[in-house]
């Protein structure tokens, strides 16, 4: 019979954080990527000043929550990243909770 | 009955001037000694198996500080030997049960071994690594023109601002790197970009964009770290950092032939 | 600049100090250790892929990234965004793909922003 393996960290906490960490990073990826699009949308000019400022405004308020979950969770945005190894950190320093 | 050992080997020379070799330990504070056939020298450390055996190896590899330590280990017996003359370093773990095996893996590949043992000889690899600095991104940083919109407009403008800054960086951090590994490159023997390595591992939080090793002519080492110094001078934005010398790592495998 | 390990300029000499490179960086000593050196087939064969640790810690992103690559997924590699380190006209080239490769996507996109059916 063998047993666990010593480092399979089972403290509840931590799992909950590295869970939030990871959802989170997740989210704030999905969130830079649809921010992207939507400022090649702006590039473009296809879109109605009304449409851009709904848009940004959607966009801060995204921001202020992402800002607000890592608070609770006290995850810092060094936290919300995973190594891609050669090509770099996924997220990087592009996301620095001050928008 | 005492404790069953196995051969850890280090590395593979041509000539060891014994008498002038240092008492030296390996990765188990073992007294490293010298295996001989094939007109070739082995360099090996009688080992435990309680702690080197096929199991062991596999457990103790997991454990980052043993790692660590068996790592530098095995790093300074081949550093060593390399003083002495050309050698090729064996990757960690290569685990014998006994001399007749080692002797017999010598004889086995002689051949490869003297490819490897000429392309090092007279030659030292140099690692250089270049660190992109955080504060040349603020360098391209411009105050995107605000005009008179709403906030969530002001927003999108700045964020996309930030962005072109980042991504004008990076950029011109790539193309830095790439001209830094050229001109070493026109130096070197053979020149390589390897991956960057695992950020844990590293104390810099910097991003690297260089991990770059050569072989060098050991009469160009000079001029090799004074380009690499002049360099770091010209390129602003990026750090160069230089390591070596070390043992031919990178260049004695000879899957790694390169004219 | 910053130079590290035995940071004499030039030669490797005979013995200086014996291991003067305590102070070399675990990250460069693993790299060429475990990644480089002769490799032969020992007695004891351990495969250095199989190590957990190694797997885990250190390839499984990349792996998981090659896997990725090789059923092709790799749009990170051509995203200048993502990727970063690309041309111009690159980035020209790669933005008229992905406009029309996520239209329909971004459309959906705008139209949960948007709060309605106009999506323009």
């Amino acid at each position: 019979m063998s047993q666990l393996p010593e480092r399979i960290n089972t403290d509840h906490e931590n799992v909950e954080r590295g869970l939030a960490s990871l959802v989170l990073t997740i989210i704030e990826l999905l969130r830079q990527l649809m921010e992207r699009q939507a400022l090649r949308r702006i590039e473009r000019g296809d879109l109605a000043d009304e449409q851009v400022e709904r848009m940004g405004r959607t966009f801060m308020a995204l921001e202020q929550r992402m800002n607000e979950l890592c608070d609770q969770f006290g995850l810092t945005a060094e936290d919300l990243d995973i190594d891609l190894g050669p090509l770099g950190p996924l997220l990087g320093n592009d996301f620095d909770g001050s928008g | 009955m005492g404790e069953q050992h196995v051969v850890w080997l280090y590395a593979v020379t041509r000539r060891l001037d014994v008498a002038r070799f240092p008492a030296t330990t390996g990765v188990a504070r073992e007294p490293v000694r010298i295996v001989e056939a094939a007109d070739l020298m082995a360099v090996v450390g009688s080992v435990g198996a309680g702690e080197f055996g096929e199991d062991a190896l596999r457990r103790n590899l997991e454990d980052l500080a043993w790692l660590e330590a068996t790592a530098r280990a095995h790093d300074a017996v081949v550093d060593i030997v390399n003083h002495f003359g050309p050698t090729v370093p064996l990757r960690l773990a290569t685990v014998y049960h006994d001399d007749d095996s080692v002797r017999a893996s010598l004889v086995a590949h002689r051949g490869e071994f003297d490819t490897a043992l000429r392309r090092v000889t007279g030659r030292t690899e140099w690692g250089v690594k270049g660190y992109a600095d955080p504060d040349s991104i603020a360098n391209h940083s411009v105050e995107e023109q605000v005009g008179d919109v709403g906030e969530g407009t002001a927003y999108l403008l700045r964020r996309r601002a930030r962005l072109s800054a980042l991504q004008a960086a990076e950029s011109e951090a790539a193309a830095k790197a790439h001209r830094i590994h050229e001109a070493l490159s026109r130096i070197a023997v053979v020149a390589k970009r390897q991956p960057v390595p695992h950020a844990e591992l590293l104390h810099k939080r910097a991003k690297i964009v260089l991990n770059g090793t050569y072989l060098v002519d050991n009469e160009r080492a000079d001029e090799f770290a004074d380009t690499v110094r002049t360099l770091d001078d010209q390129h602003p934005g990026i750090e160069l950092d230089l390591t070596g010398p070390w043992p031919p790592y990178s260049f004695a495998g000879v899957d790694q032939m390169s004219p | 600049m910053t130079s590290s390990r035995n940071s004499r300029a030039g030669l490797p000499q005979p013995l200086g100090n014996s291991g003067g490179h305590d102070s070399a960086n675990l990250a460069d000593i693993l790299e060429r250790v475990l990644d480089k050196g002769v490799v032969i087939a020992g007695d004891i064969q351990v495969n250095l892929l199989d190590i957990e640790l190694l797997t885990v810690k250190l390839r499984l992103v990349i792996a998981s990234l090659e896997a990725a690559r090789q059923v092709g997924i790799d749009w990170w590699e051509h995203d200048p965004w993502l990727s970063g380190g690309s041309g111009k006209r690159e980035l020209e080239q790669e933005n008229q793909r992905l406009r029309q490769r996520l239209a329909d996507l971004d459309r959906d996109a705008l139209r949960e922003l948007d709060e309605g059916p106009d999506d323009g």
